[in-house]
């Protein structure tokens, strides 16, 4: 606390009509800011006053505060009245749409900090906001985590303006809301609540509200930040919001009537609520045949499956019921483990710890040196450990494969949850084989089936199939052809789940199986 | 928003009680049918079943005369301390319950999956798991159930419909031999493990009814017998597979027979060598259900009376107190004998008898409108016995066992028996040179095969594994021997490891020279004789006998086996002929052109190549005709008591040497003619093979007696204990009509 801040570091300087007094209070709060601009200028004719611009150098666009703004009003404020100084200001020296009255100190500064341009004038107690912004910014990024074959290459960026803008272009829609709020007592984070109103529910939306405001916290610098703030399933390690960096990603699922939020400074949104089966649905997944679509979802849910499953069954089989394997595979696995001289168990993990190693260097090594380290490390010292014996080229095999699945998952977070839930398998494969491991995948279903993402059931629609007319199921696993797909998912509201009618003589023809 | 209300829907509701009544009681099904109703066990379910339906009926009902909310029902009308004495019986029903899911599946597990680990280990992760289940609630439970019920019903269907081509009919029939009583038994035994329909009473007001359900008129007693009849269908099919594949004698010895013919049906593909542990691991996910649904109903009437806010608490204690009791030493069949006499003295009557009275009284009451006034303070005191465990589980890693590939068995002086193990070259799979021939097989001579095992275990440093084996041979010192031949199948029936679809040969002198020709034969012995049953013989259209079908015979008494016989040559060996094990040993053997005859008249033989003699039979065959396809064909009759059998061996056959050029006319009656020189050469040689083993030898290598079980019954009742009799009564009919192509 200091004596313009409360405790909870909110301004409490108040503002005058003085000007040097209002000078003086932004001086001392912005004590120390390099990098904040301000200058103190006499403008208009015969009756003169005094005005005061501040604003953070590098946040605006210098050359229109120059040209637009400050040249209109030394040029333009010759007639200057006597009264209503404010007001001839606001309407003939300042040449923007964008320009709103700010009255109090604390609106001031967060204006100043968040890149807008404020004049202050003599003699009054409020001040005029002049909307200039021009941060520095990577404009529209190409997607690099989500990267898809067909549709569109643009990513989010870490500028929230860039991002609604992104959002706006592909939802033209009067009801597609974006509710906007400042999180973070110290870095005042804009924060954008997406939803399409009408189809996203209202008790989500109500919910979401009321869990951003539940805590005060000093700072957000990522919507990861956000999403651990609001989550209710801490101790779960599969996230209760869907990330992605995809604009017509989050578009679609605002068209399904889920709710969008985008963090400013941050390139990946959150988009809720989820479900396991959304987290298996790649973006072109709707840009492709339905064949293809569904073979691929397929592929990824047996990714998925093995990259939990394969240690953990490996270890079992081996140690406990080699009569599962075919009489070849276990004489050809024994005879691989020949001379190794340490444990299946072990050995599991010595390859599992040093592929996470690997990939965790590759994720933090400079960009060029990625590609070495995978040759060295993956091919190199993998061959190398086979050929000294000390692995068994059948692990090396079995963790590569698990390895991959891993990233057939198209979302990341998702993914390292089950990369987390694959040791706990594995060590309950090693205690007690194959009962054991489905132990393990008893407690895992148990833990999903208890999951709830905003009231939503993280397994719809597996564990509820027959809900929403059974609709649900048709982009899941399998995804139906384009036209069969005619319903909004269970996240929609009850009466805006239809999506698609056909046209039959000019008109439209409701879905058979509306509500 | 989903609510957490702890509501499920019709459809959930109806899996979760496929589960609750199948998962078990699957397993234990076709050993209470069988024990109870012999050959008519399958008219037991079907009654069982039927009473399930009434069953159900009664307690929804009941459970509508309490106003669905059974306990809230007691609490006002009679008050806690009534509602306290009601909830007893229920909650000592349901423990003794998850007491016998928990230990029946401890047992099972540790026989099958975890043979070396503590038997307690397991027992506590399974409740553990369980109670995790329970916590979540009604509706994590029923979702979780919509998740795996296609994943776990699925393979089993499928397992089960594979089992039935296996399946010998004889051992199912005939049906109406047993008395009424044992029906009526057997089918009030059946009716006992649809006992969970019982918890229907606390399930119904966790049913959500939507909308559209009401509109409809849907009524939970239909989804109720939808379950019902799942499980009956169920039942029956694994009833069917078990008794079919095991025989009466032992489905009816074992609680858990069932278990043994997961070995036994083979999956297509050839991916896995053995599916028992696939199909059980998947079968386990149904338990976890059951066993959660135990806990779940145990915590939440045990909170109900305790009024307690969160009935999590109460799981700790109940695990604590479950394993307890399941860990008490006692055989699991006497817990089985006394669980079974509580369920059908008390624990069936009561989920009939105390809803009644609750239902009656409470309409009573209200009639008289007087008020429950004794409302007293009770505790539930929970005891709770933690049990020390001792040690981890015990593994062995795959190199450090020795999968045995093949093992032969010979006698050895009186009452000595020798055994060889044949083990895999692995060096030669690793590339690094080949290991010594020698020291591939393992010679053991001891009394018996426990000792042997206990001789092989000092000598080596590697686990003795069974679960690779791919072939027994038998020498002819052991199938000759009827006690030596029975302890060989006991430890076969008793070692699960040791799968009872391995192959067996017999050997022409001594296993032990079969097994010499190990290092000659490339890939081993085991290999080349997995293959020779898999590919040539079945090729042949011959049957192929394994470890299971020789125990079926030895526990049915009445049965033959027909086992192909191996000789050793010089580096080589060959299929010499058959034995036939016939009452407890290799009573009859033939030679290769015998065994032919025997093989068409049991309907096998396809592929097989004929030697038509000239009348010198000093010279070359006169025609050589290949068999390219044969059915049999068996019809029974009864004539003045005795029995016909008119049976036709029919099939087409091409000729591949002997057939003269000449022009269609012609040709056409050469192959008229030889196609009736073929049927009276197959009729003879049939009809004297018939003659000779069958009528002399009073050695009913057809099976014929057990055939007339489901094909005259009234044959089957006339000479059921007078084999030998029906024997020498048959007058056999025999026409060989082949089709010269």
């Amino acid at each position: 606390m200091t004596l313009l801040h409360d405790d909870k570091n909110h301004i409490t300087a108040l503002f005058s009509k003085s000007l040097d007094e209002n000078i003086d209070t932004l001086s001392a709060l912005f004590e120390n800011c390099a990098d904040v601009v301000k200058r103190k200028f006499s403008v208009g004719g015969a009756n003169q006053t005094d005005i005061f611009i501040i604003y953070i150098d590098n946040m605006i666009d210098k050359e229109l505060l120059e040209m637009n703004t400050l040249l209109q009003l030394f040029r333009d404020l010759k007639e200057m009245p006597e009264t209503d100084k404010f007001e001839y200001i606001k309407n003939q020296g300042i040449q923007t749409v964008d320009l709103v009255e700010v009255n109090t100190i604390a609106e001031i500064v967060g204006q100043i900090l968040s890149g807008d341009t404020i004049i202050l004038v003599d003699g009054y107690d409020k001040a005029l906001k002049v909307s200039m912004r021009k941060m520095p910014n990577r404009g529209v990024p190409t997607s690099e985590n989500e990267v898809s074959v067909r549709g569109s290459k643009e990513s989010f960026s870490e500028a929230l303006f860039i991002n609604r803008v992104l959002l706006r272009r592909r939802i033209k829609d009067t009801n597609l809301k974006m509710k906007q709020l400042k999180i973070g007592t110290r870095t005042r984070t804009d924060v954008a609540v997406c939803y399409l109103e009408g189809v996203a529910k209202p008790e989500v939306l109500a919910e979401i509200e009321r869990r951003l405001n539940e805590y005060v916290i000093d700072g957000i610098l990522d919507s990861g930040m956000l999403e651990q703030l609001t989550e209710r399933n801490t101790y779960s390690p599969f996230p209760e919001y869907q990330s992605t960096e995809r604009p017509d990603k989050a578009a679609a699922a605002i068209l399904d009537g889920r709710v969008v939020i985008l963090v400013d400074n941050s390139p990946v949104v959150i988009v809720l609520p989820t479900t396991l089966n959304s987290f298996f649905q790649a973006s072109d997944d709707a840009y492709t045949r339905w064949e293809v679509a569904t073979f691929l979802r397929l592929l990824r849910y047996i990714g998925a499956f093995l990259t939990i499953a394969l240690p953990g069954l490996y270890v079992a089989v081996l140690n406990y019921n080699a009569e599962l394997l075919s009489p070849a595979m276990s004489l050809s696995f024994a005879a691989a483990r020949e001379g190794v001289p340490f444990s299946v168990l072990v050995e599991v993990i010595i390859m599992e710890i040093s592929f996470q190693m690997l990939l965790e260097a590759g994720v933090r090594m400079p960009g060029p040196m990625g590609g070495t380290l995978g040759i060295v490390g993956g091919l190199i010292i993998g061959d190398a450990a086979v050929n000294a014996n000390i692995v068994s080229p059948i692990v090396v095999i079995v963790i590569a494969l698990t390895a991959i699945t891993a990233f057939t998952v198209p979302n990341e977070p998702f993914a390292s949850a089950f990369r987390i839930i694959r040791y706990f398998i594995l060590a309950l494969s090693a205690f007690l084989g194959l009962f054991g491991f489905i132990i393990g995948i008893t407690c895992l279903l148990i833990h999903l089936g208890g999951l709830k993402s905003f009231g939503m059931p993280y397994m719809v629609p597996f564990a509820a199939s027959g809900i929403n007319h059974g609709t649900d199921t048709k982009d899941a696993m399998l995804r139906f052809p384009f036209r069969k797909l005619r319903r909004r998912p269970l996240f929609a509201s009850k009466d805006e789940r239809t999506k698609l009618v056909k046209r039959e003589g000019g008109k439209e023809m409701e879905d058979e199986n509306e509500d | 928003m989903f609510s957490d209300n702890d509501k499920i829907s019709l459809r959930q509701f109806t899996r979760l009680l496929v589960f609750d009544l199948f998962s078990v009681s699957g397993l234990i099904i076709p050993n209470l049918a069988a024990a109870s109703s012999g050959r008519d066990g399958i008219l037991a379910i079907c009654l069982g079943t039927l009473y399930a339906f009434i069953y159900g009926y009664l307690i929804l009902i009941l459970c509508k005369q309490t106003g669905g909310r059974y306990l809230n029902y007691c609490d006002d009308n009679f008050g806690r301390f009534v509602t306290f004495f009601v909830a007893i019986p229920y909650i000592v029903k349901l423990f003794l319950c998850l007491v016998f899911s928990a230990r029946i599946f401890g047992q099972v597990i540790n026989q099958t999956l975890l043979a070396d680990t503590d038997n307690r280990i397991i027992i506590l992760f399974l409740l553990m798991v369980s109670a995790y289940s329970a916590s979540k609630g009604m509706e994590v439970r029923a979702r979780i159930t919509e998740i795996i019920y296609f994943l776990v019903m699925v393979p089993i269907v499928l397992f089960l419909l594979l089992g039935i081509r296996k399946v010998d009919p004889a051992n199912l029939t005939p049906l109406f031999t047993e008395s009424m009583k044992d029906i009526g038994a057997g089918s009030y035994l059946i009716l006992l493990t649809f006992s969970a329909l019982e918890m229907m009473i606390f399930a119904v007001p966790m049913i959500h009814y939507r909308k559209s359900d009401i509109k409809k008129g849907k009524k939970m007693y239909n989804y109720a017998a939808r379950a019902i009849t799942i499980t009956g269908i169920l039942d029956i099919l694994m009833y069917v597979v078990t008794m079919g594949l095991l025989g009466r004698k032992e489905t009816a010895d074992k609680l858990w027979s069932a278990i043994s013919i997961f070995q036994m049906v083979k999956l297509p593909g050839g991916l896995v060598q053995r599916q028992d542990a696939f199909i059980l691991s998947i079968w386990l996910l149904s338990i976890f259900t059951l066993t959660g649904a135990l806990f779940y109903y145990l915590s939440y009437i045990s909170g109900h009376i305790l009024k307690l806010s969160n009935r999590n608490y109460l799981l700790v204690p109940l695990i604590l107190l479950v394993f307890g009791v399941a860990v008490i030493p006692i055989d699991t069949e006497q817990f089985f004998y006394y669980f079974r006499r509580y369920m059908m003295y008390i624990g069936m009557p009561q989920s009939l008898i105390i809803p009644l009275l609750v239902a009656c009284t409470g309409k009573l009451k209200k009639f008289i409108n007087k008020k429950a006034v004794v409302n007293t303070v009770f505790a539930f005191i929970v005891a709770a016995g933690a049990v020390s465990l001792t040690g981890c589980s015990d593994m062995t890693e795959i190199e450090d066992r020795n999968f045995i590939q093949a093992v032969g068995i010979d006698a050895k002086g009186k009452d000595m028996i020798e055994v060889y193990y044949i083990l895999p070259d692995l060096k030669v799979l690793t590339k690094q040179a080949a290991e010594d021939p020698k020291r591939l097989k393992l010679a053991f001579a001891d009394k018996d095969f426990s000792e042997v095992e206990e001789d092989y275990s000092l000598e080596n440093n590697k686990r003795l594994d069974f679960s690779q084996l791919k072939a027994i041979i038998l020498g002819d010192g052991i199938s000759k021997s009827k006690d030596k031949m029975n302890a060989f199948l006991t430890y076969v029936e008793n070692k699960y490891e040791l799968g009872r679809n391995t192959p067996v040969f017999l050997a022409e002198g001594k296993a032990g020279d079969i097994m010499d020709l190990n290092s000659d034969i490339e890939g081993g012995i085991g290999d080349y004789l997995a293959q020779l049953s898999r590919i040539n013989l079945r090729n042949n259209g011959i049957k192929e006998i394994d470890a299971g079908d020789l125990i079926l015979a030895r526990n049915e008494g009445n049965r033959t086996v027909i086992l192909p016989m191996l000789h050793a040559d010089d580096k080589k060996m060959r299929v010499s002929g058959v034995g036939i094990y016939s009452e407890g040993a290799v009573g009859f053997y033939a030679n290769k052109e015998e065994s032919d005859f025997i093989y068409f008249s049991c309907g096998f033989g396809k592929n097989k190549v004929l030697y038509l003699p000239e009348d010198d039979k000093s010279n070359l065959p006169k025609y050589v005709i290949k068999i390219n396809r044969i059915t049999r064909t068996m019809e029974f009759r009864e004539d003045n008591g005795k029995p016909y059998l008119d049976m036709i061996v029919e099939g087409s056959a091409s000729i591949q040497k002997g057939l003269e050029k000449k022009e269609d006319r012609a040709k056409n009656s050469d192959i008229e003619k030889i196609e009736e020189e073929c049927n009276a050469y197959v009729r003879e040689n049939i009809a004297k093979t018939i003659k000779s083993i069958c009528m002399d030898g009073k050695l009913d290598y057809m099976n014929l007696y057990p055939m007339t079980g489901y094909r005259k019954r009234s044959l089957w009742l006339d000479y059921k204990g007078r084999q030998a009799d029906f024997l020498t009564n048959l007058s056999i009919n025999l026409k060989v009509d082949f089709h010269i192509e």
